[in-house]
């Protein structure tokens, strides 16, 4: 989360992608560097133990969100 | 008296107090002490800081610390003012960026800030070196290290679950912080051996793990007894982690005596660690890892628990009694490394 955000503000269009049980780590990075709403892609943990035919599908999924978050506009910093 | 900037609270005791600060997260689970303008101020003064000074910054986060927030978790955690000078140089410390101190924090490993102190300071403020030293008894030792917990859960988020991801956390992230027994320690102390000249007082921190207890006490082989610190830290990069960095060792009296005795220094342990502290991939077999062995270059490939003999902290501590000592493992080789930070008195 940290990179996508640094990335973002530096001007590079960014994500980053979480596992599920990250998310509340996540929300609270966004809000630490001032973007409380920035969009992330969110897959099922684990990622380590998976296999390959589950890693294929969860990248899948990733991709998908990626492409959707990356394509819907700007972040927003927080007020 | 200067003017602090924090909020403050009209609470009618030291109960509603502490329902508040539970309520908010604001401790570690245990009771604390109201934090009072006139306490927080005895602090700021035995520091000689003004409450907006920064003592540090953590970079991912971009959070500073400053002396008043420091000031406020010290008296929380039941320091006294005298205790002060350690808890910053503890805070400059963990900010260096070799200690990695966002990584090492957040972590799903679950390091916490293994201290240690030299010099005359250690007499000074009753910091214990001796016995149960990795335990209660002094208060100096419970709430240096206990600050520097809430330091992390007040000023930068480290909450369980938010920005501390630990899955276990281990009980050193109540407090784990010691001093060196250099009064009856036959080597120099460990601030020295890291470059801080004599009689100054310093910190040397660390990410570290849980302590690995050992025990030998059938041996006056210096050999024998340094090696069974070497196979727990051969196990520990089997069953935890491979890669290489900081390992801190804790030696007490009764196998120090009989490694001086033999003629050895530190360094004699810390090359001896150093060339038998070694795995090689295919042992992962050995506890359950098999499906990663023939991963990275190979079931051959060799990993050493040491970049070199210097990444060792050898360290005079324990009770007189028992050949019993302890390995602390890094929290992730050397994504974090001990640093070592003179103390500032007035």
């Amino acid at each position: 989360m940290h990179d996508a955000l640094t990335a973002e503000k530096a001007g590079v269009v960014a994500t980053a992608i979480i596992t599920d049980r990250f998310v509340p780590t996540a929300k609270a990075m966004a809000t630490v560097q001032g973007m409380s709403d920035y969009p992330f892609a969110v897959i099922r943990h684990p990622i380590a133990s998976n296999t390959e035919q589950t890693l294929r599908e969860k990248a899948e999924e990733a991709v998908r969100q990626c492409v959707e978050i990356l394509l819907q506009g700007e972040p927003h910093a927080d007020a | 008296m200067t003017q602090l900037r924090s909020p403050s609270y009209d609470l009618a005791d030291i109960v509603a107090v502490n329902d508040l600060y539970h309520r908010r997260g604001w401790t570690d689970g245990l009771p604390i002490l109201p934090p009072t303008e006139e306490l927080v101020q005895a602090c700021l003064d035995a520091t000689g800081l003004a409450p907006s000074a920064v003592i540090g910054v953590e970079s991912v986060r971009q959070r500073p610390i400053t002396a008043e927030k420091v000031a406020i978790n010290a008296v929380m955690a039941g320091c006294l003012p005298a205790y002060m000078p350690v808890v910053v140089a503890v805070i400059k410390a963990i900010c260096q960026p070799e200690f990695n101190l966002h990584g090492s924090t957040a972590s799903t490993g679950g390091s916490a800030q293994f201290i240690v102190v030299n010099g005359p300071i250690r007499q000074r403020i009753g910091l214990n070196a001796t016995h149960n030293v990795l335990a209660n008894h002094s208060r100096a030792n419970a709430c240096i290290g206990r600050a520097i917990r809430l330091i992390l859960i007040n000023v930068l988020g480290c909450l369980p679950g938010q920005l501390d991801r630990s899955t276990l956390g281990h009980p050193g992230k109540f407090s784990f912080c010691i001093a060196e027994d250099e009064e009856d320690s036959p080597w120099t102390p460990l601030a020295q051996q890291r470059g801080i000249s004599a009689g100054m007082s310093a910190v040397t921190v660390m990410a570290g793990e849980s302590p690995h207890q050992t025990m030998n006490e059938w041996t006056r082989d210096p050999e024998e007894i340094v090696e069974t610190f070497a196979a727990e830290i051969r196990h520990n990069m089997l069953t935890y982690s491979i890669w290489a960095g900081n390992y801190a060792l804790i030696v007490p009296k009764q196998l120090r005596d009989l490694i001086a005795t033999a003629g050895w220094q530190r360094r004699d342990i810390q090359e001896y660690v150093y060339r038998s502290a070694r795995v090689v991939r295919r042992d992962w077999a050995t506890v359950g890892k098999k499906q990663i062995v023939n991963l990275g270059k190979g079931a051959d490939q060799r990993f050493s628990a040491l970049r070199s003999p210097d990444d060792l902290l050898v360290i005079a501590a324990g009770g007189p009694a028992g050949g019993f000592g302890a390995i602390i493992p890094p929290w992730l080789g050397s994504r974090s490394q001990a640093v070592t930070q003179i103390i500032e008195t007035l």
